[in-house]
C-alpha cells in the first residue's frame, strides 16, 4: 500500500504531486496559503461540527456568551463536550475539570509530538506555549503533514494562519449553531454531531507514514473497549498501550529494507 | 435564557467552570511544550510520543462513534457504522476522496435518521417557543426565594391520573409519581401556555413511587438537580400542582418527623407540610431550596415524600430493559386503583376485596396496600386488613399514617398489647398530633402501662388543654 502525497496544505488526496512539495519563500505567502488551505475543508466541517457543540449548549441551558467562550478558550471538542455534559448532570465545579482534564490529556501528546517539527531558532520561548493553546485536531493534523518538508522559518506563520482560520469558524459555528437549534429538525442536529467523528476518521484514514497507521488501526479498536472498562482513564491508558505496540511494530517492520523503501516516514 | 425565565444555570458558576475547564486543558498543553524540548523531531522518542498521540485520537473516534455521550445515542449503532462504512468505501473507491467520503457518510446517516423518525422529523421546526413551567410566572410566592425558584421546573402531568405534577430534573427528563401514571406508556405535560406536550414513561422495575418521563422537541432545558438527604426536624416546603388555582403552588411549610431506615428503598420521608390533590409527583424542598423529596402521598396533614437521594437508584433500574415489570407493576396499580374507586361507598363482601387486595399488593404501592388494608378492614375481614399493614409496615416502618390505621384494627379486634409499639413510635414522631394522643389513652385505658396514660395526658394538657380533662375522666372510669 502506498501512501500518496499531495498539494502543499491540501487535506484532500485527489493530487498526486511530488513527494517533496515546493512551498512559497515569503511569510506573506506562507499565510496566505495556510489560510486558504484552512477556509476550505477543515473551517467547513469545523464550522459544522460546532453547530452541534452549540445546539447542544443550548439544549442543556447554557448562555451563548458562554458557549462560545468555551470554543474558544478550551478549543478542543470531546473536552468540551465532556464539561456540558458534567454541568447538565448537576457535577460539581471539582468533577467538571477533572473531566476535561481527562478528555483532553491528549493535546500532551500531541503538543510533544508536534512541538519538535517547529522548534525553531529566533522566537521567544512564550510563543510556544502561544502555539500549544491553538493545537486541536485540525491545524495539529495539518501541521504534522506539512511542517516537517516546509522551510524552518514559515512553519510558526504557516501553523498560526492555519489555527486562527480554524478557531474563527469554530466560534462562528457555536454561535450560528447555538441560535439556529429551535429552527432545525431533529435529524440534522444528529448529523451535525456526527460530522466531527466521521471527519476524522477519514482525514485518520489518509495518514501517510506506517507507525501513524499502524497506531491509528490499533488505537481505533482498543479505545471503545478501553472506554467500557473506564470511562475516565480508559482512552489515555488505551492510547499508551496501542501507541507503543504501534511503535515496536514500525521499528521490527523498518529493520527489514524493503519495507524502507516504500514508506517515507 | 429567553422569555423572562428564571435563569437555570448560575452564570458566575457557569464562567467559572469553562475557565476552569479551560486551564485544564492548558495543563496538558503545557507540559507538553515543556516535555518537547528534550526531544528531537527525528528521533526515536518523537515517533514514540506520535504514536501514543494517534493511537489516543484514533480510540477516541471510534469511541465517539461506537459509544456516543450524549445526543447521538439516539441514532442506533447500526446507523453510525452503516454510514461511515459507506463513507470509507466511497473514500477509497475514488482515490481517498475525503469530500465524497464524508458527504456519503452524512447524507446516508442524515437519511436513516429522517426515515427512522418518519412523518415526525420535522419536528423542531413546528415548535418555535420551547415548552415553559406552569409555575414560571408564579409572582405571589411567599417564601423564602431558594424555595420559590423551583416553580419554573413543575409541569401539569396527565396520564393514568387526570392531575399531577411532573418534575424537569434534567434536560428532557422529568420525573412523576409512579401512581399517576399506573401502566401508561405516554404522559401528557401542560405547561405555561397550557398546551398538550407528549412524554415517553421509561420503563422502570423502582420499587418506590417515581417514574421517569422524557419529552422530545422543544422543552425548556432545565439543568439536573443536586438531592440532599433530608434531615429529621428541618422545616420543608412542598411544591406542586393546585388543582384548584390550576398553576404551581408553594404551600405552607411544615417539618421532616420521620426519615426512611436506611437499606429500604420503598421507604418514605414523613413530614407535615401541606400539600393537596394533584401534587403527587411534586417536590419538597428545604428552606436553603435544596431538593429532598418527590412529594407522592398523605393525608390528613401527615404527608410522605420519596426521598430524591434515590433518583440515581431510578436512574439506574430505568430503560426499555424493565419493560415488561415496569408494565407488570402497572398494571396491578391500575387494577388496585379502580378495584378500591368500584368499591368506595359500600360494604363488599370480603371475597370480592380479596383479589382486589392482592393486586393493590403487587403494586408495591404502599398508599395503595394501605387503602386496600382499609377495605378488607371494612368489609370485616380485620385480620387480613392487619397482615396487609404490617406488610405495607415491613416496606416503611415509620409511615404515620400506616401506624394509626394499624393501630385503629388492632384496637378494634382489642389487641391492645399489640398496638403499643406502635403507638410508642407514633408518639415520639408526632407528640402534638390529635389523633395520636387519643388512640394513646384508649390503649392506656386497656393495657397495664401506666407511663403511657401519663405520657398521653401531660401531651394532651400541653398542645389541647379542652380535651385532656375529658381523656383523664376516660382513663379513670372503671371498664
Amino acid at each position: 500500500m502506498k501512501f500518496p502525497s499531495r498539494d502543499p496544505g491540501r487535506m484532500t488526496a485527489k493530487s498526486d504531486a511530488a513527494d517533496q512539495p515546493t512551498w512559497p519563500e515569503s511569510k506573506a505567502e506562507i499565510i496566505k496559503t495556510a489560510m486558504l488551505s484552512a477556509a476550505g475543508l477543515p473551517a467547513l466541517v469545523l464550522f459544522f461540527s460546532m453547530a452541534g457543540y452549540g445546539s447542544m449548549c443550548r439544549q442543556f441551558g447554557l448562555p451563548v456568551e458562554v458557549a462560545a467562550f468555551s470554543t474558544l478558550a478550551i478549543w478542543g471538542l470531546p473536552g468540551q463536550i465532556a464539561m456540558v455534559e458534567m454541568m447538565a448532570i448537576g457535577a460539581p465545579m471539582v468533577a467538571v475539570a477533572l473531566a476535561v482534564t481527562v478528555a483532553n490529556a491528549r493535546f500532551m501528546p500531541m503538543t510533544m509530538a508536534l512541538l519538535p517539527h517547529m522548534q525553531v531558532t529566533g522566537h521567544a520561548r512564550w510563543w510556544y506555549y502561544l502555539l500549544a493553546q491553538f493545537i486541536s485536531l485540525n491545524p495539529w493534523a495539518a501541521a504534522m503533514r506539512n511542517c516537517p518538508t516546509m522551510p524552518l522559518n514559515l512553519r510558526l506563520p504557516y501553523f498560526f494562519a492555519f489555527a486562527i482560520i480554524c478557531v474563527s469558524a469554530a466560534t462562528l459555528g457555536t454561535v450560528v449553531g447555538y441560535e439556529a437549534t429551535t429552527a432545525l429538525p431533529r435529524p440534522i442536529i444528529l448529523g451535525l454531531i456526527f460530522l466531527n467523528p466521521a471527519y476524522f476518521a477519514l482525514v485518520f484514514a489518509d495518514v501517510r507514514t506506517r507507525s501513524g497507521a499502524l497506531a491509528l488501526a490499533f488505537g481505533a479498536p482498543m479505545g471503545p473497549i478501553a472506554h467500557m472498562v473506564s470511562p475516565e482513564w480508559g482512552l489515555p491508558i488505551a492510547g499508551l498501550v496501542a501507541g507503543t505496540l504501534a511503535f515496536v511494530v514500525d521499528n521490527k517492520m523498518r529493520d527489514r529494507p524493503a519495507a524502507k523503501e516504500r514508506f517515507h516516514d | 435564557m429567553t422569555n423572562g425565565v428564571v435563569p437555570t444555570f448560575d452564570p458566575t458558576w457557569l464562567w467559572i467552570a469553562v475557565v476552569a475547564s479551560a486551564f485544564a486543558t492548558y495543563i496538558w498543553r503545557a507540559f507538553g511544550v515543556a516535555a518537547a524540548r528534550h526531544i528531537s523531531a527525528d528521533g526515536a522518542m518523537s515517533r514514540w510520543i506520535a504514536c501514543v498521540a494517534y493511537a489516543i485520537l484514533a480510540g477516541l473516534i471510534a469511541r465517539m462513534i461506537v459509544i456516543p455521550i450524549g445526543v447521538l445515542d439516539e441514532a442506533p449503532m447500526f446507523d453510525r457504522l452503516f454510514a461511515l462504512s459507506l463513507g470509507f468505501a466511497v473514500f477509497f473507491f475514488f482515490k481517498r476522496h475525503l469530500i465524497f467520503g464524508l458527504l456519503t457518510a452524512l447524507f446516508v446517516f442524515v437519511g436513516l435518521t429522517v426515515y427512522r423518525a418518519g412523518d415526525h422529523w420535522t419536528d423542531a421546526l413546528a415548535a418555535p417557543a420551547p415548552l415553559l413551567s406552569m409555575g414560571t410566572d408564579a409572582g405571589d410566592c411567599t417564601a423564602p426565594t431558594p424555595v420559590c425558584a423551583w416553580t419554573n421546573r413543575l409541569y401539569a402531568v396527565s396520564a393514568f391520573d387526570p392531575v399531577g405534577t411532573a418534575t424537569a430534573i434534567a434536560p428532557g427528563v422529568l420525573v412523576t409519581s409512579r401512581h399517576v401514571v399506573a401502566d401508561e406508556s405516554q404522559a401528557t405535560i401542560f405547561g405555561s401556555d397550557r398546551s398538550p406536550h407528549s412524554a415517553d414513561v421509561i420503563p422502570t422495575d423502582f420499587a418506590g413511587d417515581l417514574i421517569r418521563l422524557r419529552v422530545t422537541g422543544s422543552f425548556h432545558p432545565h439543568p439536573a438537580v443536586k438531592p440532599e438527604p433530608a434531615v429529621l426536624g428541618e422545616t420543608v416546603y412542598a411544591i406542586g400542582i393546585d388543582i384548584g388555582r390550576n398553576a404551581v403552588r408553594v404551600y405552607e411549610p411544615g417539618t421532616i418527623i420521620a426519615l426512611p431506615p436506611t437499606g429500604l428503598t420503598a421507604a418514605h420521608i414523613h413530614h407535615t407540610a401541606v400539600s393537596g390533590p394533584g401534587n403527587s409527583g411534586g417536590i419538597l424542598v428545604n428552606a436553603e431550596g435544596t431538593l429532598i423529596g418527590f412529594i407522592a402521598a398523605g393525608g390528613d396533614g401527615r404527608n410522605e415524600a420519596v426521598p430524591a437521594t434515590l433518583l440515581s437508584d431510578l436512574n439506574n433500574q430505568s430503560g426499555p430493559e424493565f419493560a415488561d415489570v415496569s408494565h407488570r407493576i402497572g398494571a396491578s396499580m391500575r387494577t388496585c386503583v379502580l378495584g378500591l374507586e368500584g368499591l368506595r361507598g359500600r360494604r363488599a363482601p370480603v371475597d370480592q376485596v380479596i383479589p382486589i387486595a392482592e393486586a393493590c399488593s403487587a403494586s408495591g404501592n404502599r398508599q395503595m396496600m394501605d387503602n386496600a388494608a382499609q377495605a378488607l378492614a371494612f368489609a370485616g375481614d380485620r385480620d387480613a386488613a392487619v397482615a396487609l399493614f404490617d406488610a405495607s409496615l415491613a416496606l416503611d416502618p415509620n409511615a404515620p399514617n400506616t401506624l394509626i390505621s394499624q393501630t385503629i384494627t388492632l384496637h378494634l379486634l382489642r389487641r391492645f398489647a399489640d398496638s403499643l409499639p406502635l403507638i410508642n413510635s407514633l408518639i415520639e414522631m408526632l407528640p402534638a398530633d390529635q389523633q395520636v394522643l387519643r388512640l394513646a389513652v384508649h390503649a392506656a385505658k386497656f393495657t397495664p402501662d401506666p407511663d403511657l396514660g401519663d405520657r398521653a395526658l401531660n401531651l394532651l394538657g400541653e398542645h389541647f388543654p379542652n380535651q385532656e380533662p375529658m381523656a383523664r375522666q376516660f382513663l379513670e372510669s372503671g371498664t
